[in-house]
């Protein structure tokens, strides 16, 4: 008797979920366990088969995350932003030197990338100021304690240095602020303002970093060095033509031609391996899952949950429009992954936890229906 | 208080709303946007880059055919073929090594090729990074130790083998045989060469030039599957080459060695031509000056290619086809026919000879001062009286000179299969006016009866008026082919001899001048050509011209009967014909009828 309770429990619970959403969610899950087989086919497998506990544990989290209550995790957001400032400290002072980059803590087999988190956990702590100011949180003075919050995680994580993921926090941010109604004059000024900043911020940048923009500029200035990703990945897009080369027989992938093909460069190993076709159903399935988490946002009534439900839908968005544009030429080549289809525990299970997040929006809201 | 207080929030409700729609059309658009982009790349541009793909992993290992050798008649050696080594870079393992700028530096010091070409070879590739460059070809054994040597500081450096030309008899025959070399840039953006690809080697000049097609054969390849650190993964495909056909020539080595000789001994320059009248067979063809084809084999040696460039004896033209002379007395064959056939004189009517001939108040000299007298068709042509000539070619007037002109072959290519072959000018009345803008004069019909002034052909075309006459009235097309043969000297295509012209004459017409050509030879100018127990006919030719000493020509064939062998003789700046030209040709004549038939 008190199993099947349980078990009714269970099945209750599927009915709080957003199914469109989580039929997407799995159909890059299956996608991606393709990608990656198919990438670290050449000896890599033990990748796929740490991709597969890595969708495993990401769905547990994506679960664990569906089952609490978003507002508990605004509530508790100042914590979490200390706690993973301090971790953050951490790793610029222990972190493991990957590709020129300090963004990893090692856990043995494992390696953990706070700096993900942290595009979850700076929205949240900006979305909890903002619901606590309510009315005056717009004002000038509490626009900048905003921009505080969010500007000591990025030079924590341009110290990294992490360049892709520090600058994707500030358009998160104004999204948020403009989903929380803030005046479009106020907007406006901000983005002027930062784009006044900007080319002071070129020149913070290291070397490679901007070396990275002038290449993403004129792939045939360094055509052997940073330019080879560039023109590697678009060869292999591009030679996928309408059905691609099939499953596993893509000649770049294969053979090594794309650079860290399982993670930044996948899109390329599925658009030459499944062609222009495939290219399309991927981007078409992104595409619903971003509209549903749209739809979600309409129904969600609470301006916490309407932000924190805009964040997320950004970051996941941006994610793949960076990703695949640099992959295809049209962006700059930073390390953002491609949502549930890159290799990388840490980038797999942020974005679980972010679905589960967004799924709980979802269920307040058909709770609070009923 | 309240009322208001739910209509703000159903204005900041609806605000939301409108703002979550344009956040929904920004992320549409900016999707849009990533579609077009990769349907640009792999629908649009999918060609190109499923190109640029095969070329990353595909490394093609070219084996180039030898191109086939070349025989004389008889089947003696002239051209073959053997191993040469050259060295090729594939860019994108060059790029791997630290320090560039050393490796070139040592490439250029080892290979002898300077490194701004070397650079400028590796960056033409653009995106083709993985294909080989040939940097050079035929590079010397101690080079190619020096390289083996050095491989494992220079990466991406390979050296492949080659067949290279060999040409065995040096000066022999070059300007029928020609030369090889590289296509050039030029070569390749012309459409006339568009079956060649970058690296192909392709005759420039000569018997390797016309029958290039059929020497070249068909290049194999090998298809190695490599991945991005050149490893190789495996072979996709192979296709053996087809090497080229071997050529027979026409050429009796033996006699064009001879003729050879005798120019060379008394320093002359000029042309021998032999061919075999009845079929148009080339014996043999020399040119002189000429050059060493040991010269051209692998890489042209660019100091002799300047000093060649530089010289003002053009030793690189074939004056056999490319040199332009008057055929001065040997024109006198074309008038004699042209006033028999059109009735204007029999081989009986005189003409007086005085030595001199006036027109109105220019004279017109004879070669012989003294006169000959009162000449008949005969004595006019044997003695090659040039009074004879003018009186009958005013007679003619220049409409029938140039009509016979024509229908002789002149003014028209052999089709000679020879690269280059010029046509000459036979002279009419509007042709003078349209170049010179003035009218022609009588003086220049006198001219041209005897051969000079405006009139000018290559000597291939002058030995062509004598075969005429020998054949009894028309002409083979000269050529140098015989046969196509393959690897085990099994024929695969003979060379189909054609009529080249045909004269429409009396039959009588064409006995009476090959009579009077036999004269020339036993009784008149060229009696220096006569052989004892051979009928030799012919006729001899001094001609005028701007740069000094008289060019000596002869043309003769024999045995009269049944011509086997027709000659012609130009020695530039030697004298008379009969003197020093027909010398010549009875000793070819007498070396092929006496020795080599035999």
């Amino acid at each position: 008797m008190l199993e099947h309770s349980f078990y009714k429990k269970i099945i209750k619970q599927f009915f709080y979920f957003d199914v469109v959403l989580l039929i997407c969610t799995f159909l890059l899950i299956i996608m991606g366990i393709f990608a990656i087989y198919s990438a670290s086919s050449t000896g890599l497998n033990f990748l796929f088969i740490k991709q597969i506990i890595f969708y495993i544990v990401g769905t547990i989290f994506l679960f664990i995350v569906f089952n609490i209550n978003y507002n508990f995790l605004i509530a508790i957001s100042n914590y979490l932003y200390i706690f993973f400032i301090v971790i953050l400290i951490v790793v610029l002072i222990i972190g493991k030197e990957t590709m020129g980059a300090q963004r990893w803590l090692n856990f043995g087999w494992f390696q953990f990338q706070p700096s993900e988190f942290m595009k979850i956990i700076v929205p949240l702590t900006v979305i909890r100021f903002i619901l606590i100011k309510q009315d005056e949180a717009y004002k000038i003075k509490n626009l900048l304690k905003i921009f505080i919050i969010t500007l000591i995680p990025v030079i924590l994580i341009l110290k990294q240095p992490d360049l892709g993921t520090a600058l994707l926090l500030f358009p998160i941010i104004l999204v948020v602020l403009f989903i929380g109604n803030i005046s479009i004059k106020k907007l406006i000024t901000i983005i002027i303002v930062f784009s006044l900043l900007l080319p002071t911020g070129y020149f913070m940048l290291k070397d490679y970093q901007r070396q990275r923009l002038q290449v993403f500029l004129n792939p045939e200035i360094d055509k052997l060095g940073s330019g080879y990703n560039v023109i590697q990945s678009q060869i292999a897009v591009g030679s996928g033509k309408l059905f691609g080369k099939g499953w596993r027989l893509g000649t770049q992938s294969q053979l090594n031609f794309i650079p860290v093909k399982y993670t930044d460069f996948i899109f390329a190993v599925i658009a030459e391996e499944f062609g222009f076709f495939g290219s399309l159903i991927v981007i078409i399935i992104y595409f619903i899952l971003i509209m549903e988490c749209l739809k979600i946002i309409k129904l969600c009534r609470f301006t916490g949950g309407k932000m924190l439900g805009i964040s997320i839908t950004t970051i996941i968005f941006l994610q793949i429009f960076i990703n695949i544009g640099m992959t295809i030429g049209i962006m700059p080549v930073t390390g953002i992954t491609l949502p549930l289809l890159s290799y990388g525990g840490t980038s797999v299970i942020i974005i679980m936890i972010s679905l589960g997040i967004m799924q709980n929006i979802y269920k307040e809201y058909i709770k609070a229906e009923k | 208080m309240k009322k208001e207080n739910i209509f703000e929030s159903i204005k900041s409700i609806h605000k939301r709303f409108v703002r979550l729609k344009f956040i929904a059309w920004i992320f549409s658009i900016l999707i849009v946007i990533l579609i077009i982009r990769i349907f640009y790349l792999q629908i649009i541009k999918g060609d190109y880059y499923n190109k640029l793909a095969n070329a990353n992993c595909v490394n093609i290992v070219k084996k180039v055919a030898p191109r086939g050798n070349i025989y004389d008649r008889n089947y003696n050696e002239l051209v073959v073929n053997m191993p040469s080594y050259k060295v090729e870079i594939i860019p994108f393992y060059f790029f791997k090594n630290e320090n560039i700028e050393k490796a070139i530096n040592l490439l250029s010091h080892i290979l002898d090729v300077s490194s701004d070409e070397i650079k400028e070879k590796i960056y033409e590739k653009k995106e083709y990074i993985l294909e080989p460059v040939t940097i050079k070809r035929g590079i010397t054994e101690k080079q190619l130790s020096l390289l083996e040597e050095k491989k494992i500081e220079i990466k991406g450096v390979s050296i492949e083998q080659e067949p290279k030309r060999k040409y065995l008899h040096n000066n022999v025959a070059c300007h029928i045989l020609g030369y090889v070399s590289e296509i050039t840039k030029e070569q390749l953006s012309d459409k006339k060469y568009s079956n060649y690809k970058a690296g192909d080697i392709i005759g420039q000049t000569g018997i390797e030039r016309y029958y290039d097609d059929i020497l070249r054969g068909e290049d194999g390849a090998i298809y190695i599957l490599t991945d991005a650190f050149g490893k190789q993964i495996k072979i996709l495909n192979e296709i053996k080459y087809k090497q080229g056909k071997n050529l027979v020539l026409t050429v009796d080595y033996r006699l064009q060695k001879y003729a050879e000789k005798l120019m060379e001994k008394n320093k002359f320059t000029g042309v021998i031509i032999a061919e075999e009248p009845a079929t148009g067979e080339i014996l043999c063809m020399v040119s002189k000056p000429d050059y060493d084809l040991a010269n051209f084999e692998g890489n042209i040696d660019i100091k002799y290619w300047k000093k060649l460039l530089r010289d003002k004896n053009n030793p690189l033209t074939n004056r056999a086809i490319q040199g332009l002379y008057s055929p001065g007395s040997i024109f006198k064959i074309v008038v004699g026919v042209g006033g028999l056939n059109e009735k204007v004189i029999n081989t009986n009517d005189s003409f007086l000879c005085e030595g001199i001939y006036w027109i109105k108040t220019w004279p017109y000299k004879c070669w012989k001062r003294s006169g000959h007298g009162y000449v008949n068709f005969f004595r006019g042509v044997a003695e090659s009286c040039d009074i004879y000539f003018y009186k009958l070619g005013l007679k003619m007037k220049v409409e029938l000179l140039h009509k016979y002109g024509l229908m002789f072959g002149l003014a028209e290519k052999t089709n000679v299969d020879l690269p280059g072959e010029k046509m000459g000018i036979v002279p009419s009345r509007e042709w003078k006016i349209r170049m010179s803008r003035s009218a022609w004069f009588p003086g220049n019909t006198v001219m041209m009866a005897i051969g000079q002034g405006y009139l000018s052909a290559t000597p291939l075309q002058i030995l062509n008026i004598l075969n005429v006459i020998a054949n009894n009235g028309y002409a083979m097309v000269p050529h140098l082919l015989k046969v196509i043969t393959s690897d085990n000297r099994r024929i695969i295509k003979k060379y189909e001899n054609s009529k080249l012209l045909e004269l429409n004459v009396d039959k009588d017409v064409v006995s009476n001048m090959r009579l009077a050509l036999r004269k020339v030879v036993s009784t008149g100018t060229g009696k220096k050509a006569d052989i004892p127990d051979i009928k030799v006919a012919g006729k001899t030719a001094t001609v005028e011209n701007p740069h000094g000493e008289t060019h000596a020509m002869f043309v003769g064939f024999a045995p009269y009967e049944k011509p086997e062998i027709s000659v012609f003789v130009l020695i530039e700046h030697g004298g008379g014909g009969g003197e020093v030209a027909a010398p010549l040709a009875r000793e070819i004549i007498e070396y092929y009828l006496k020795i080599l038939r035999k």
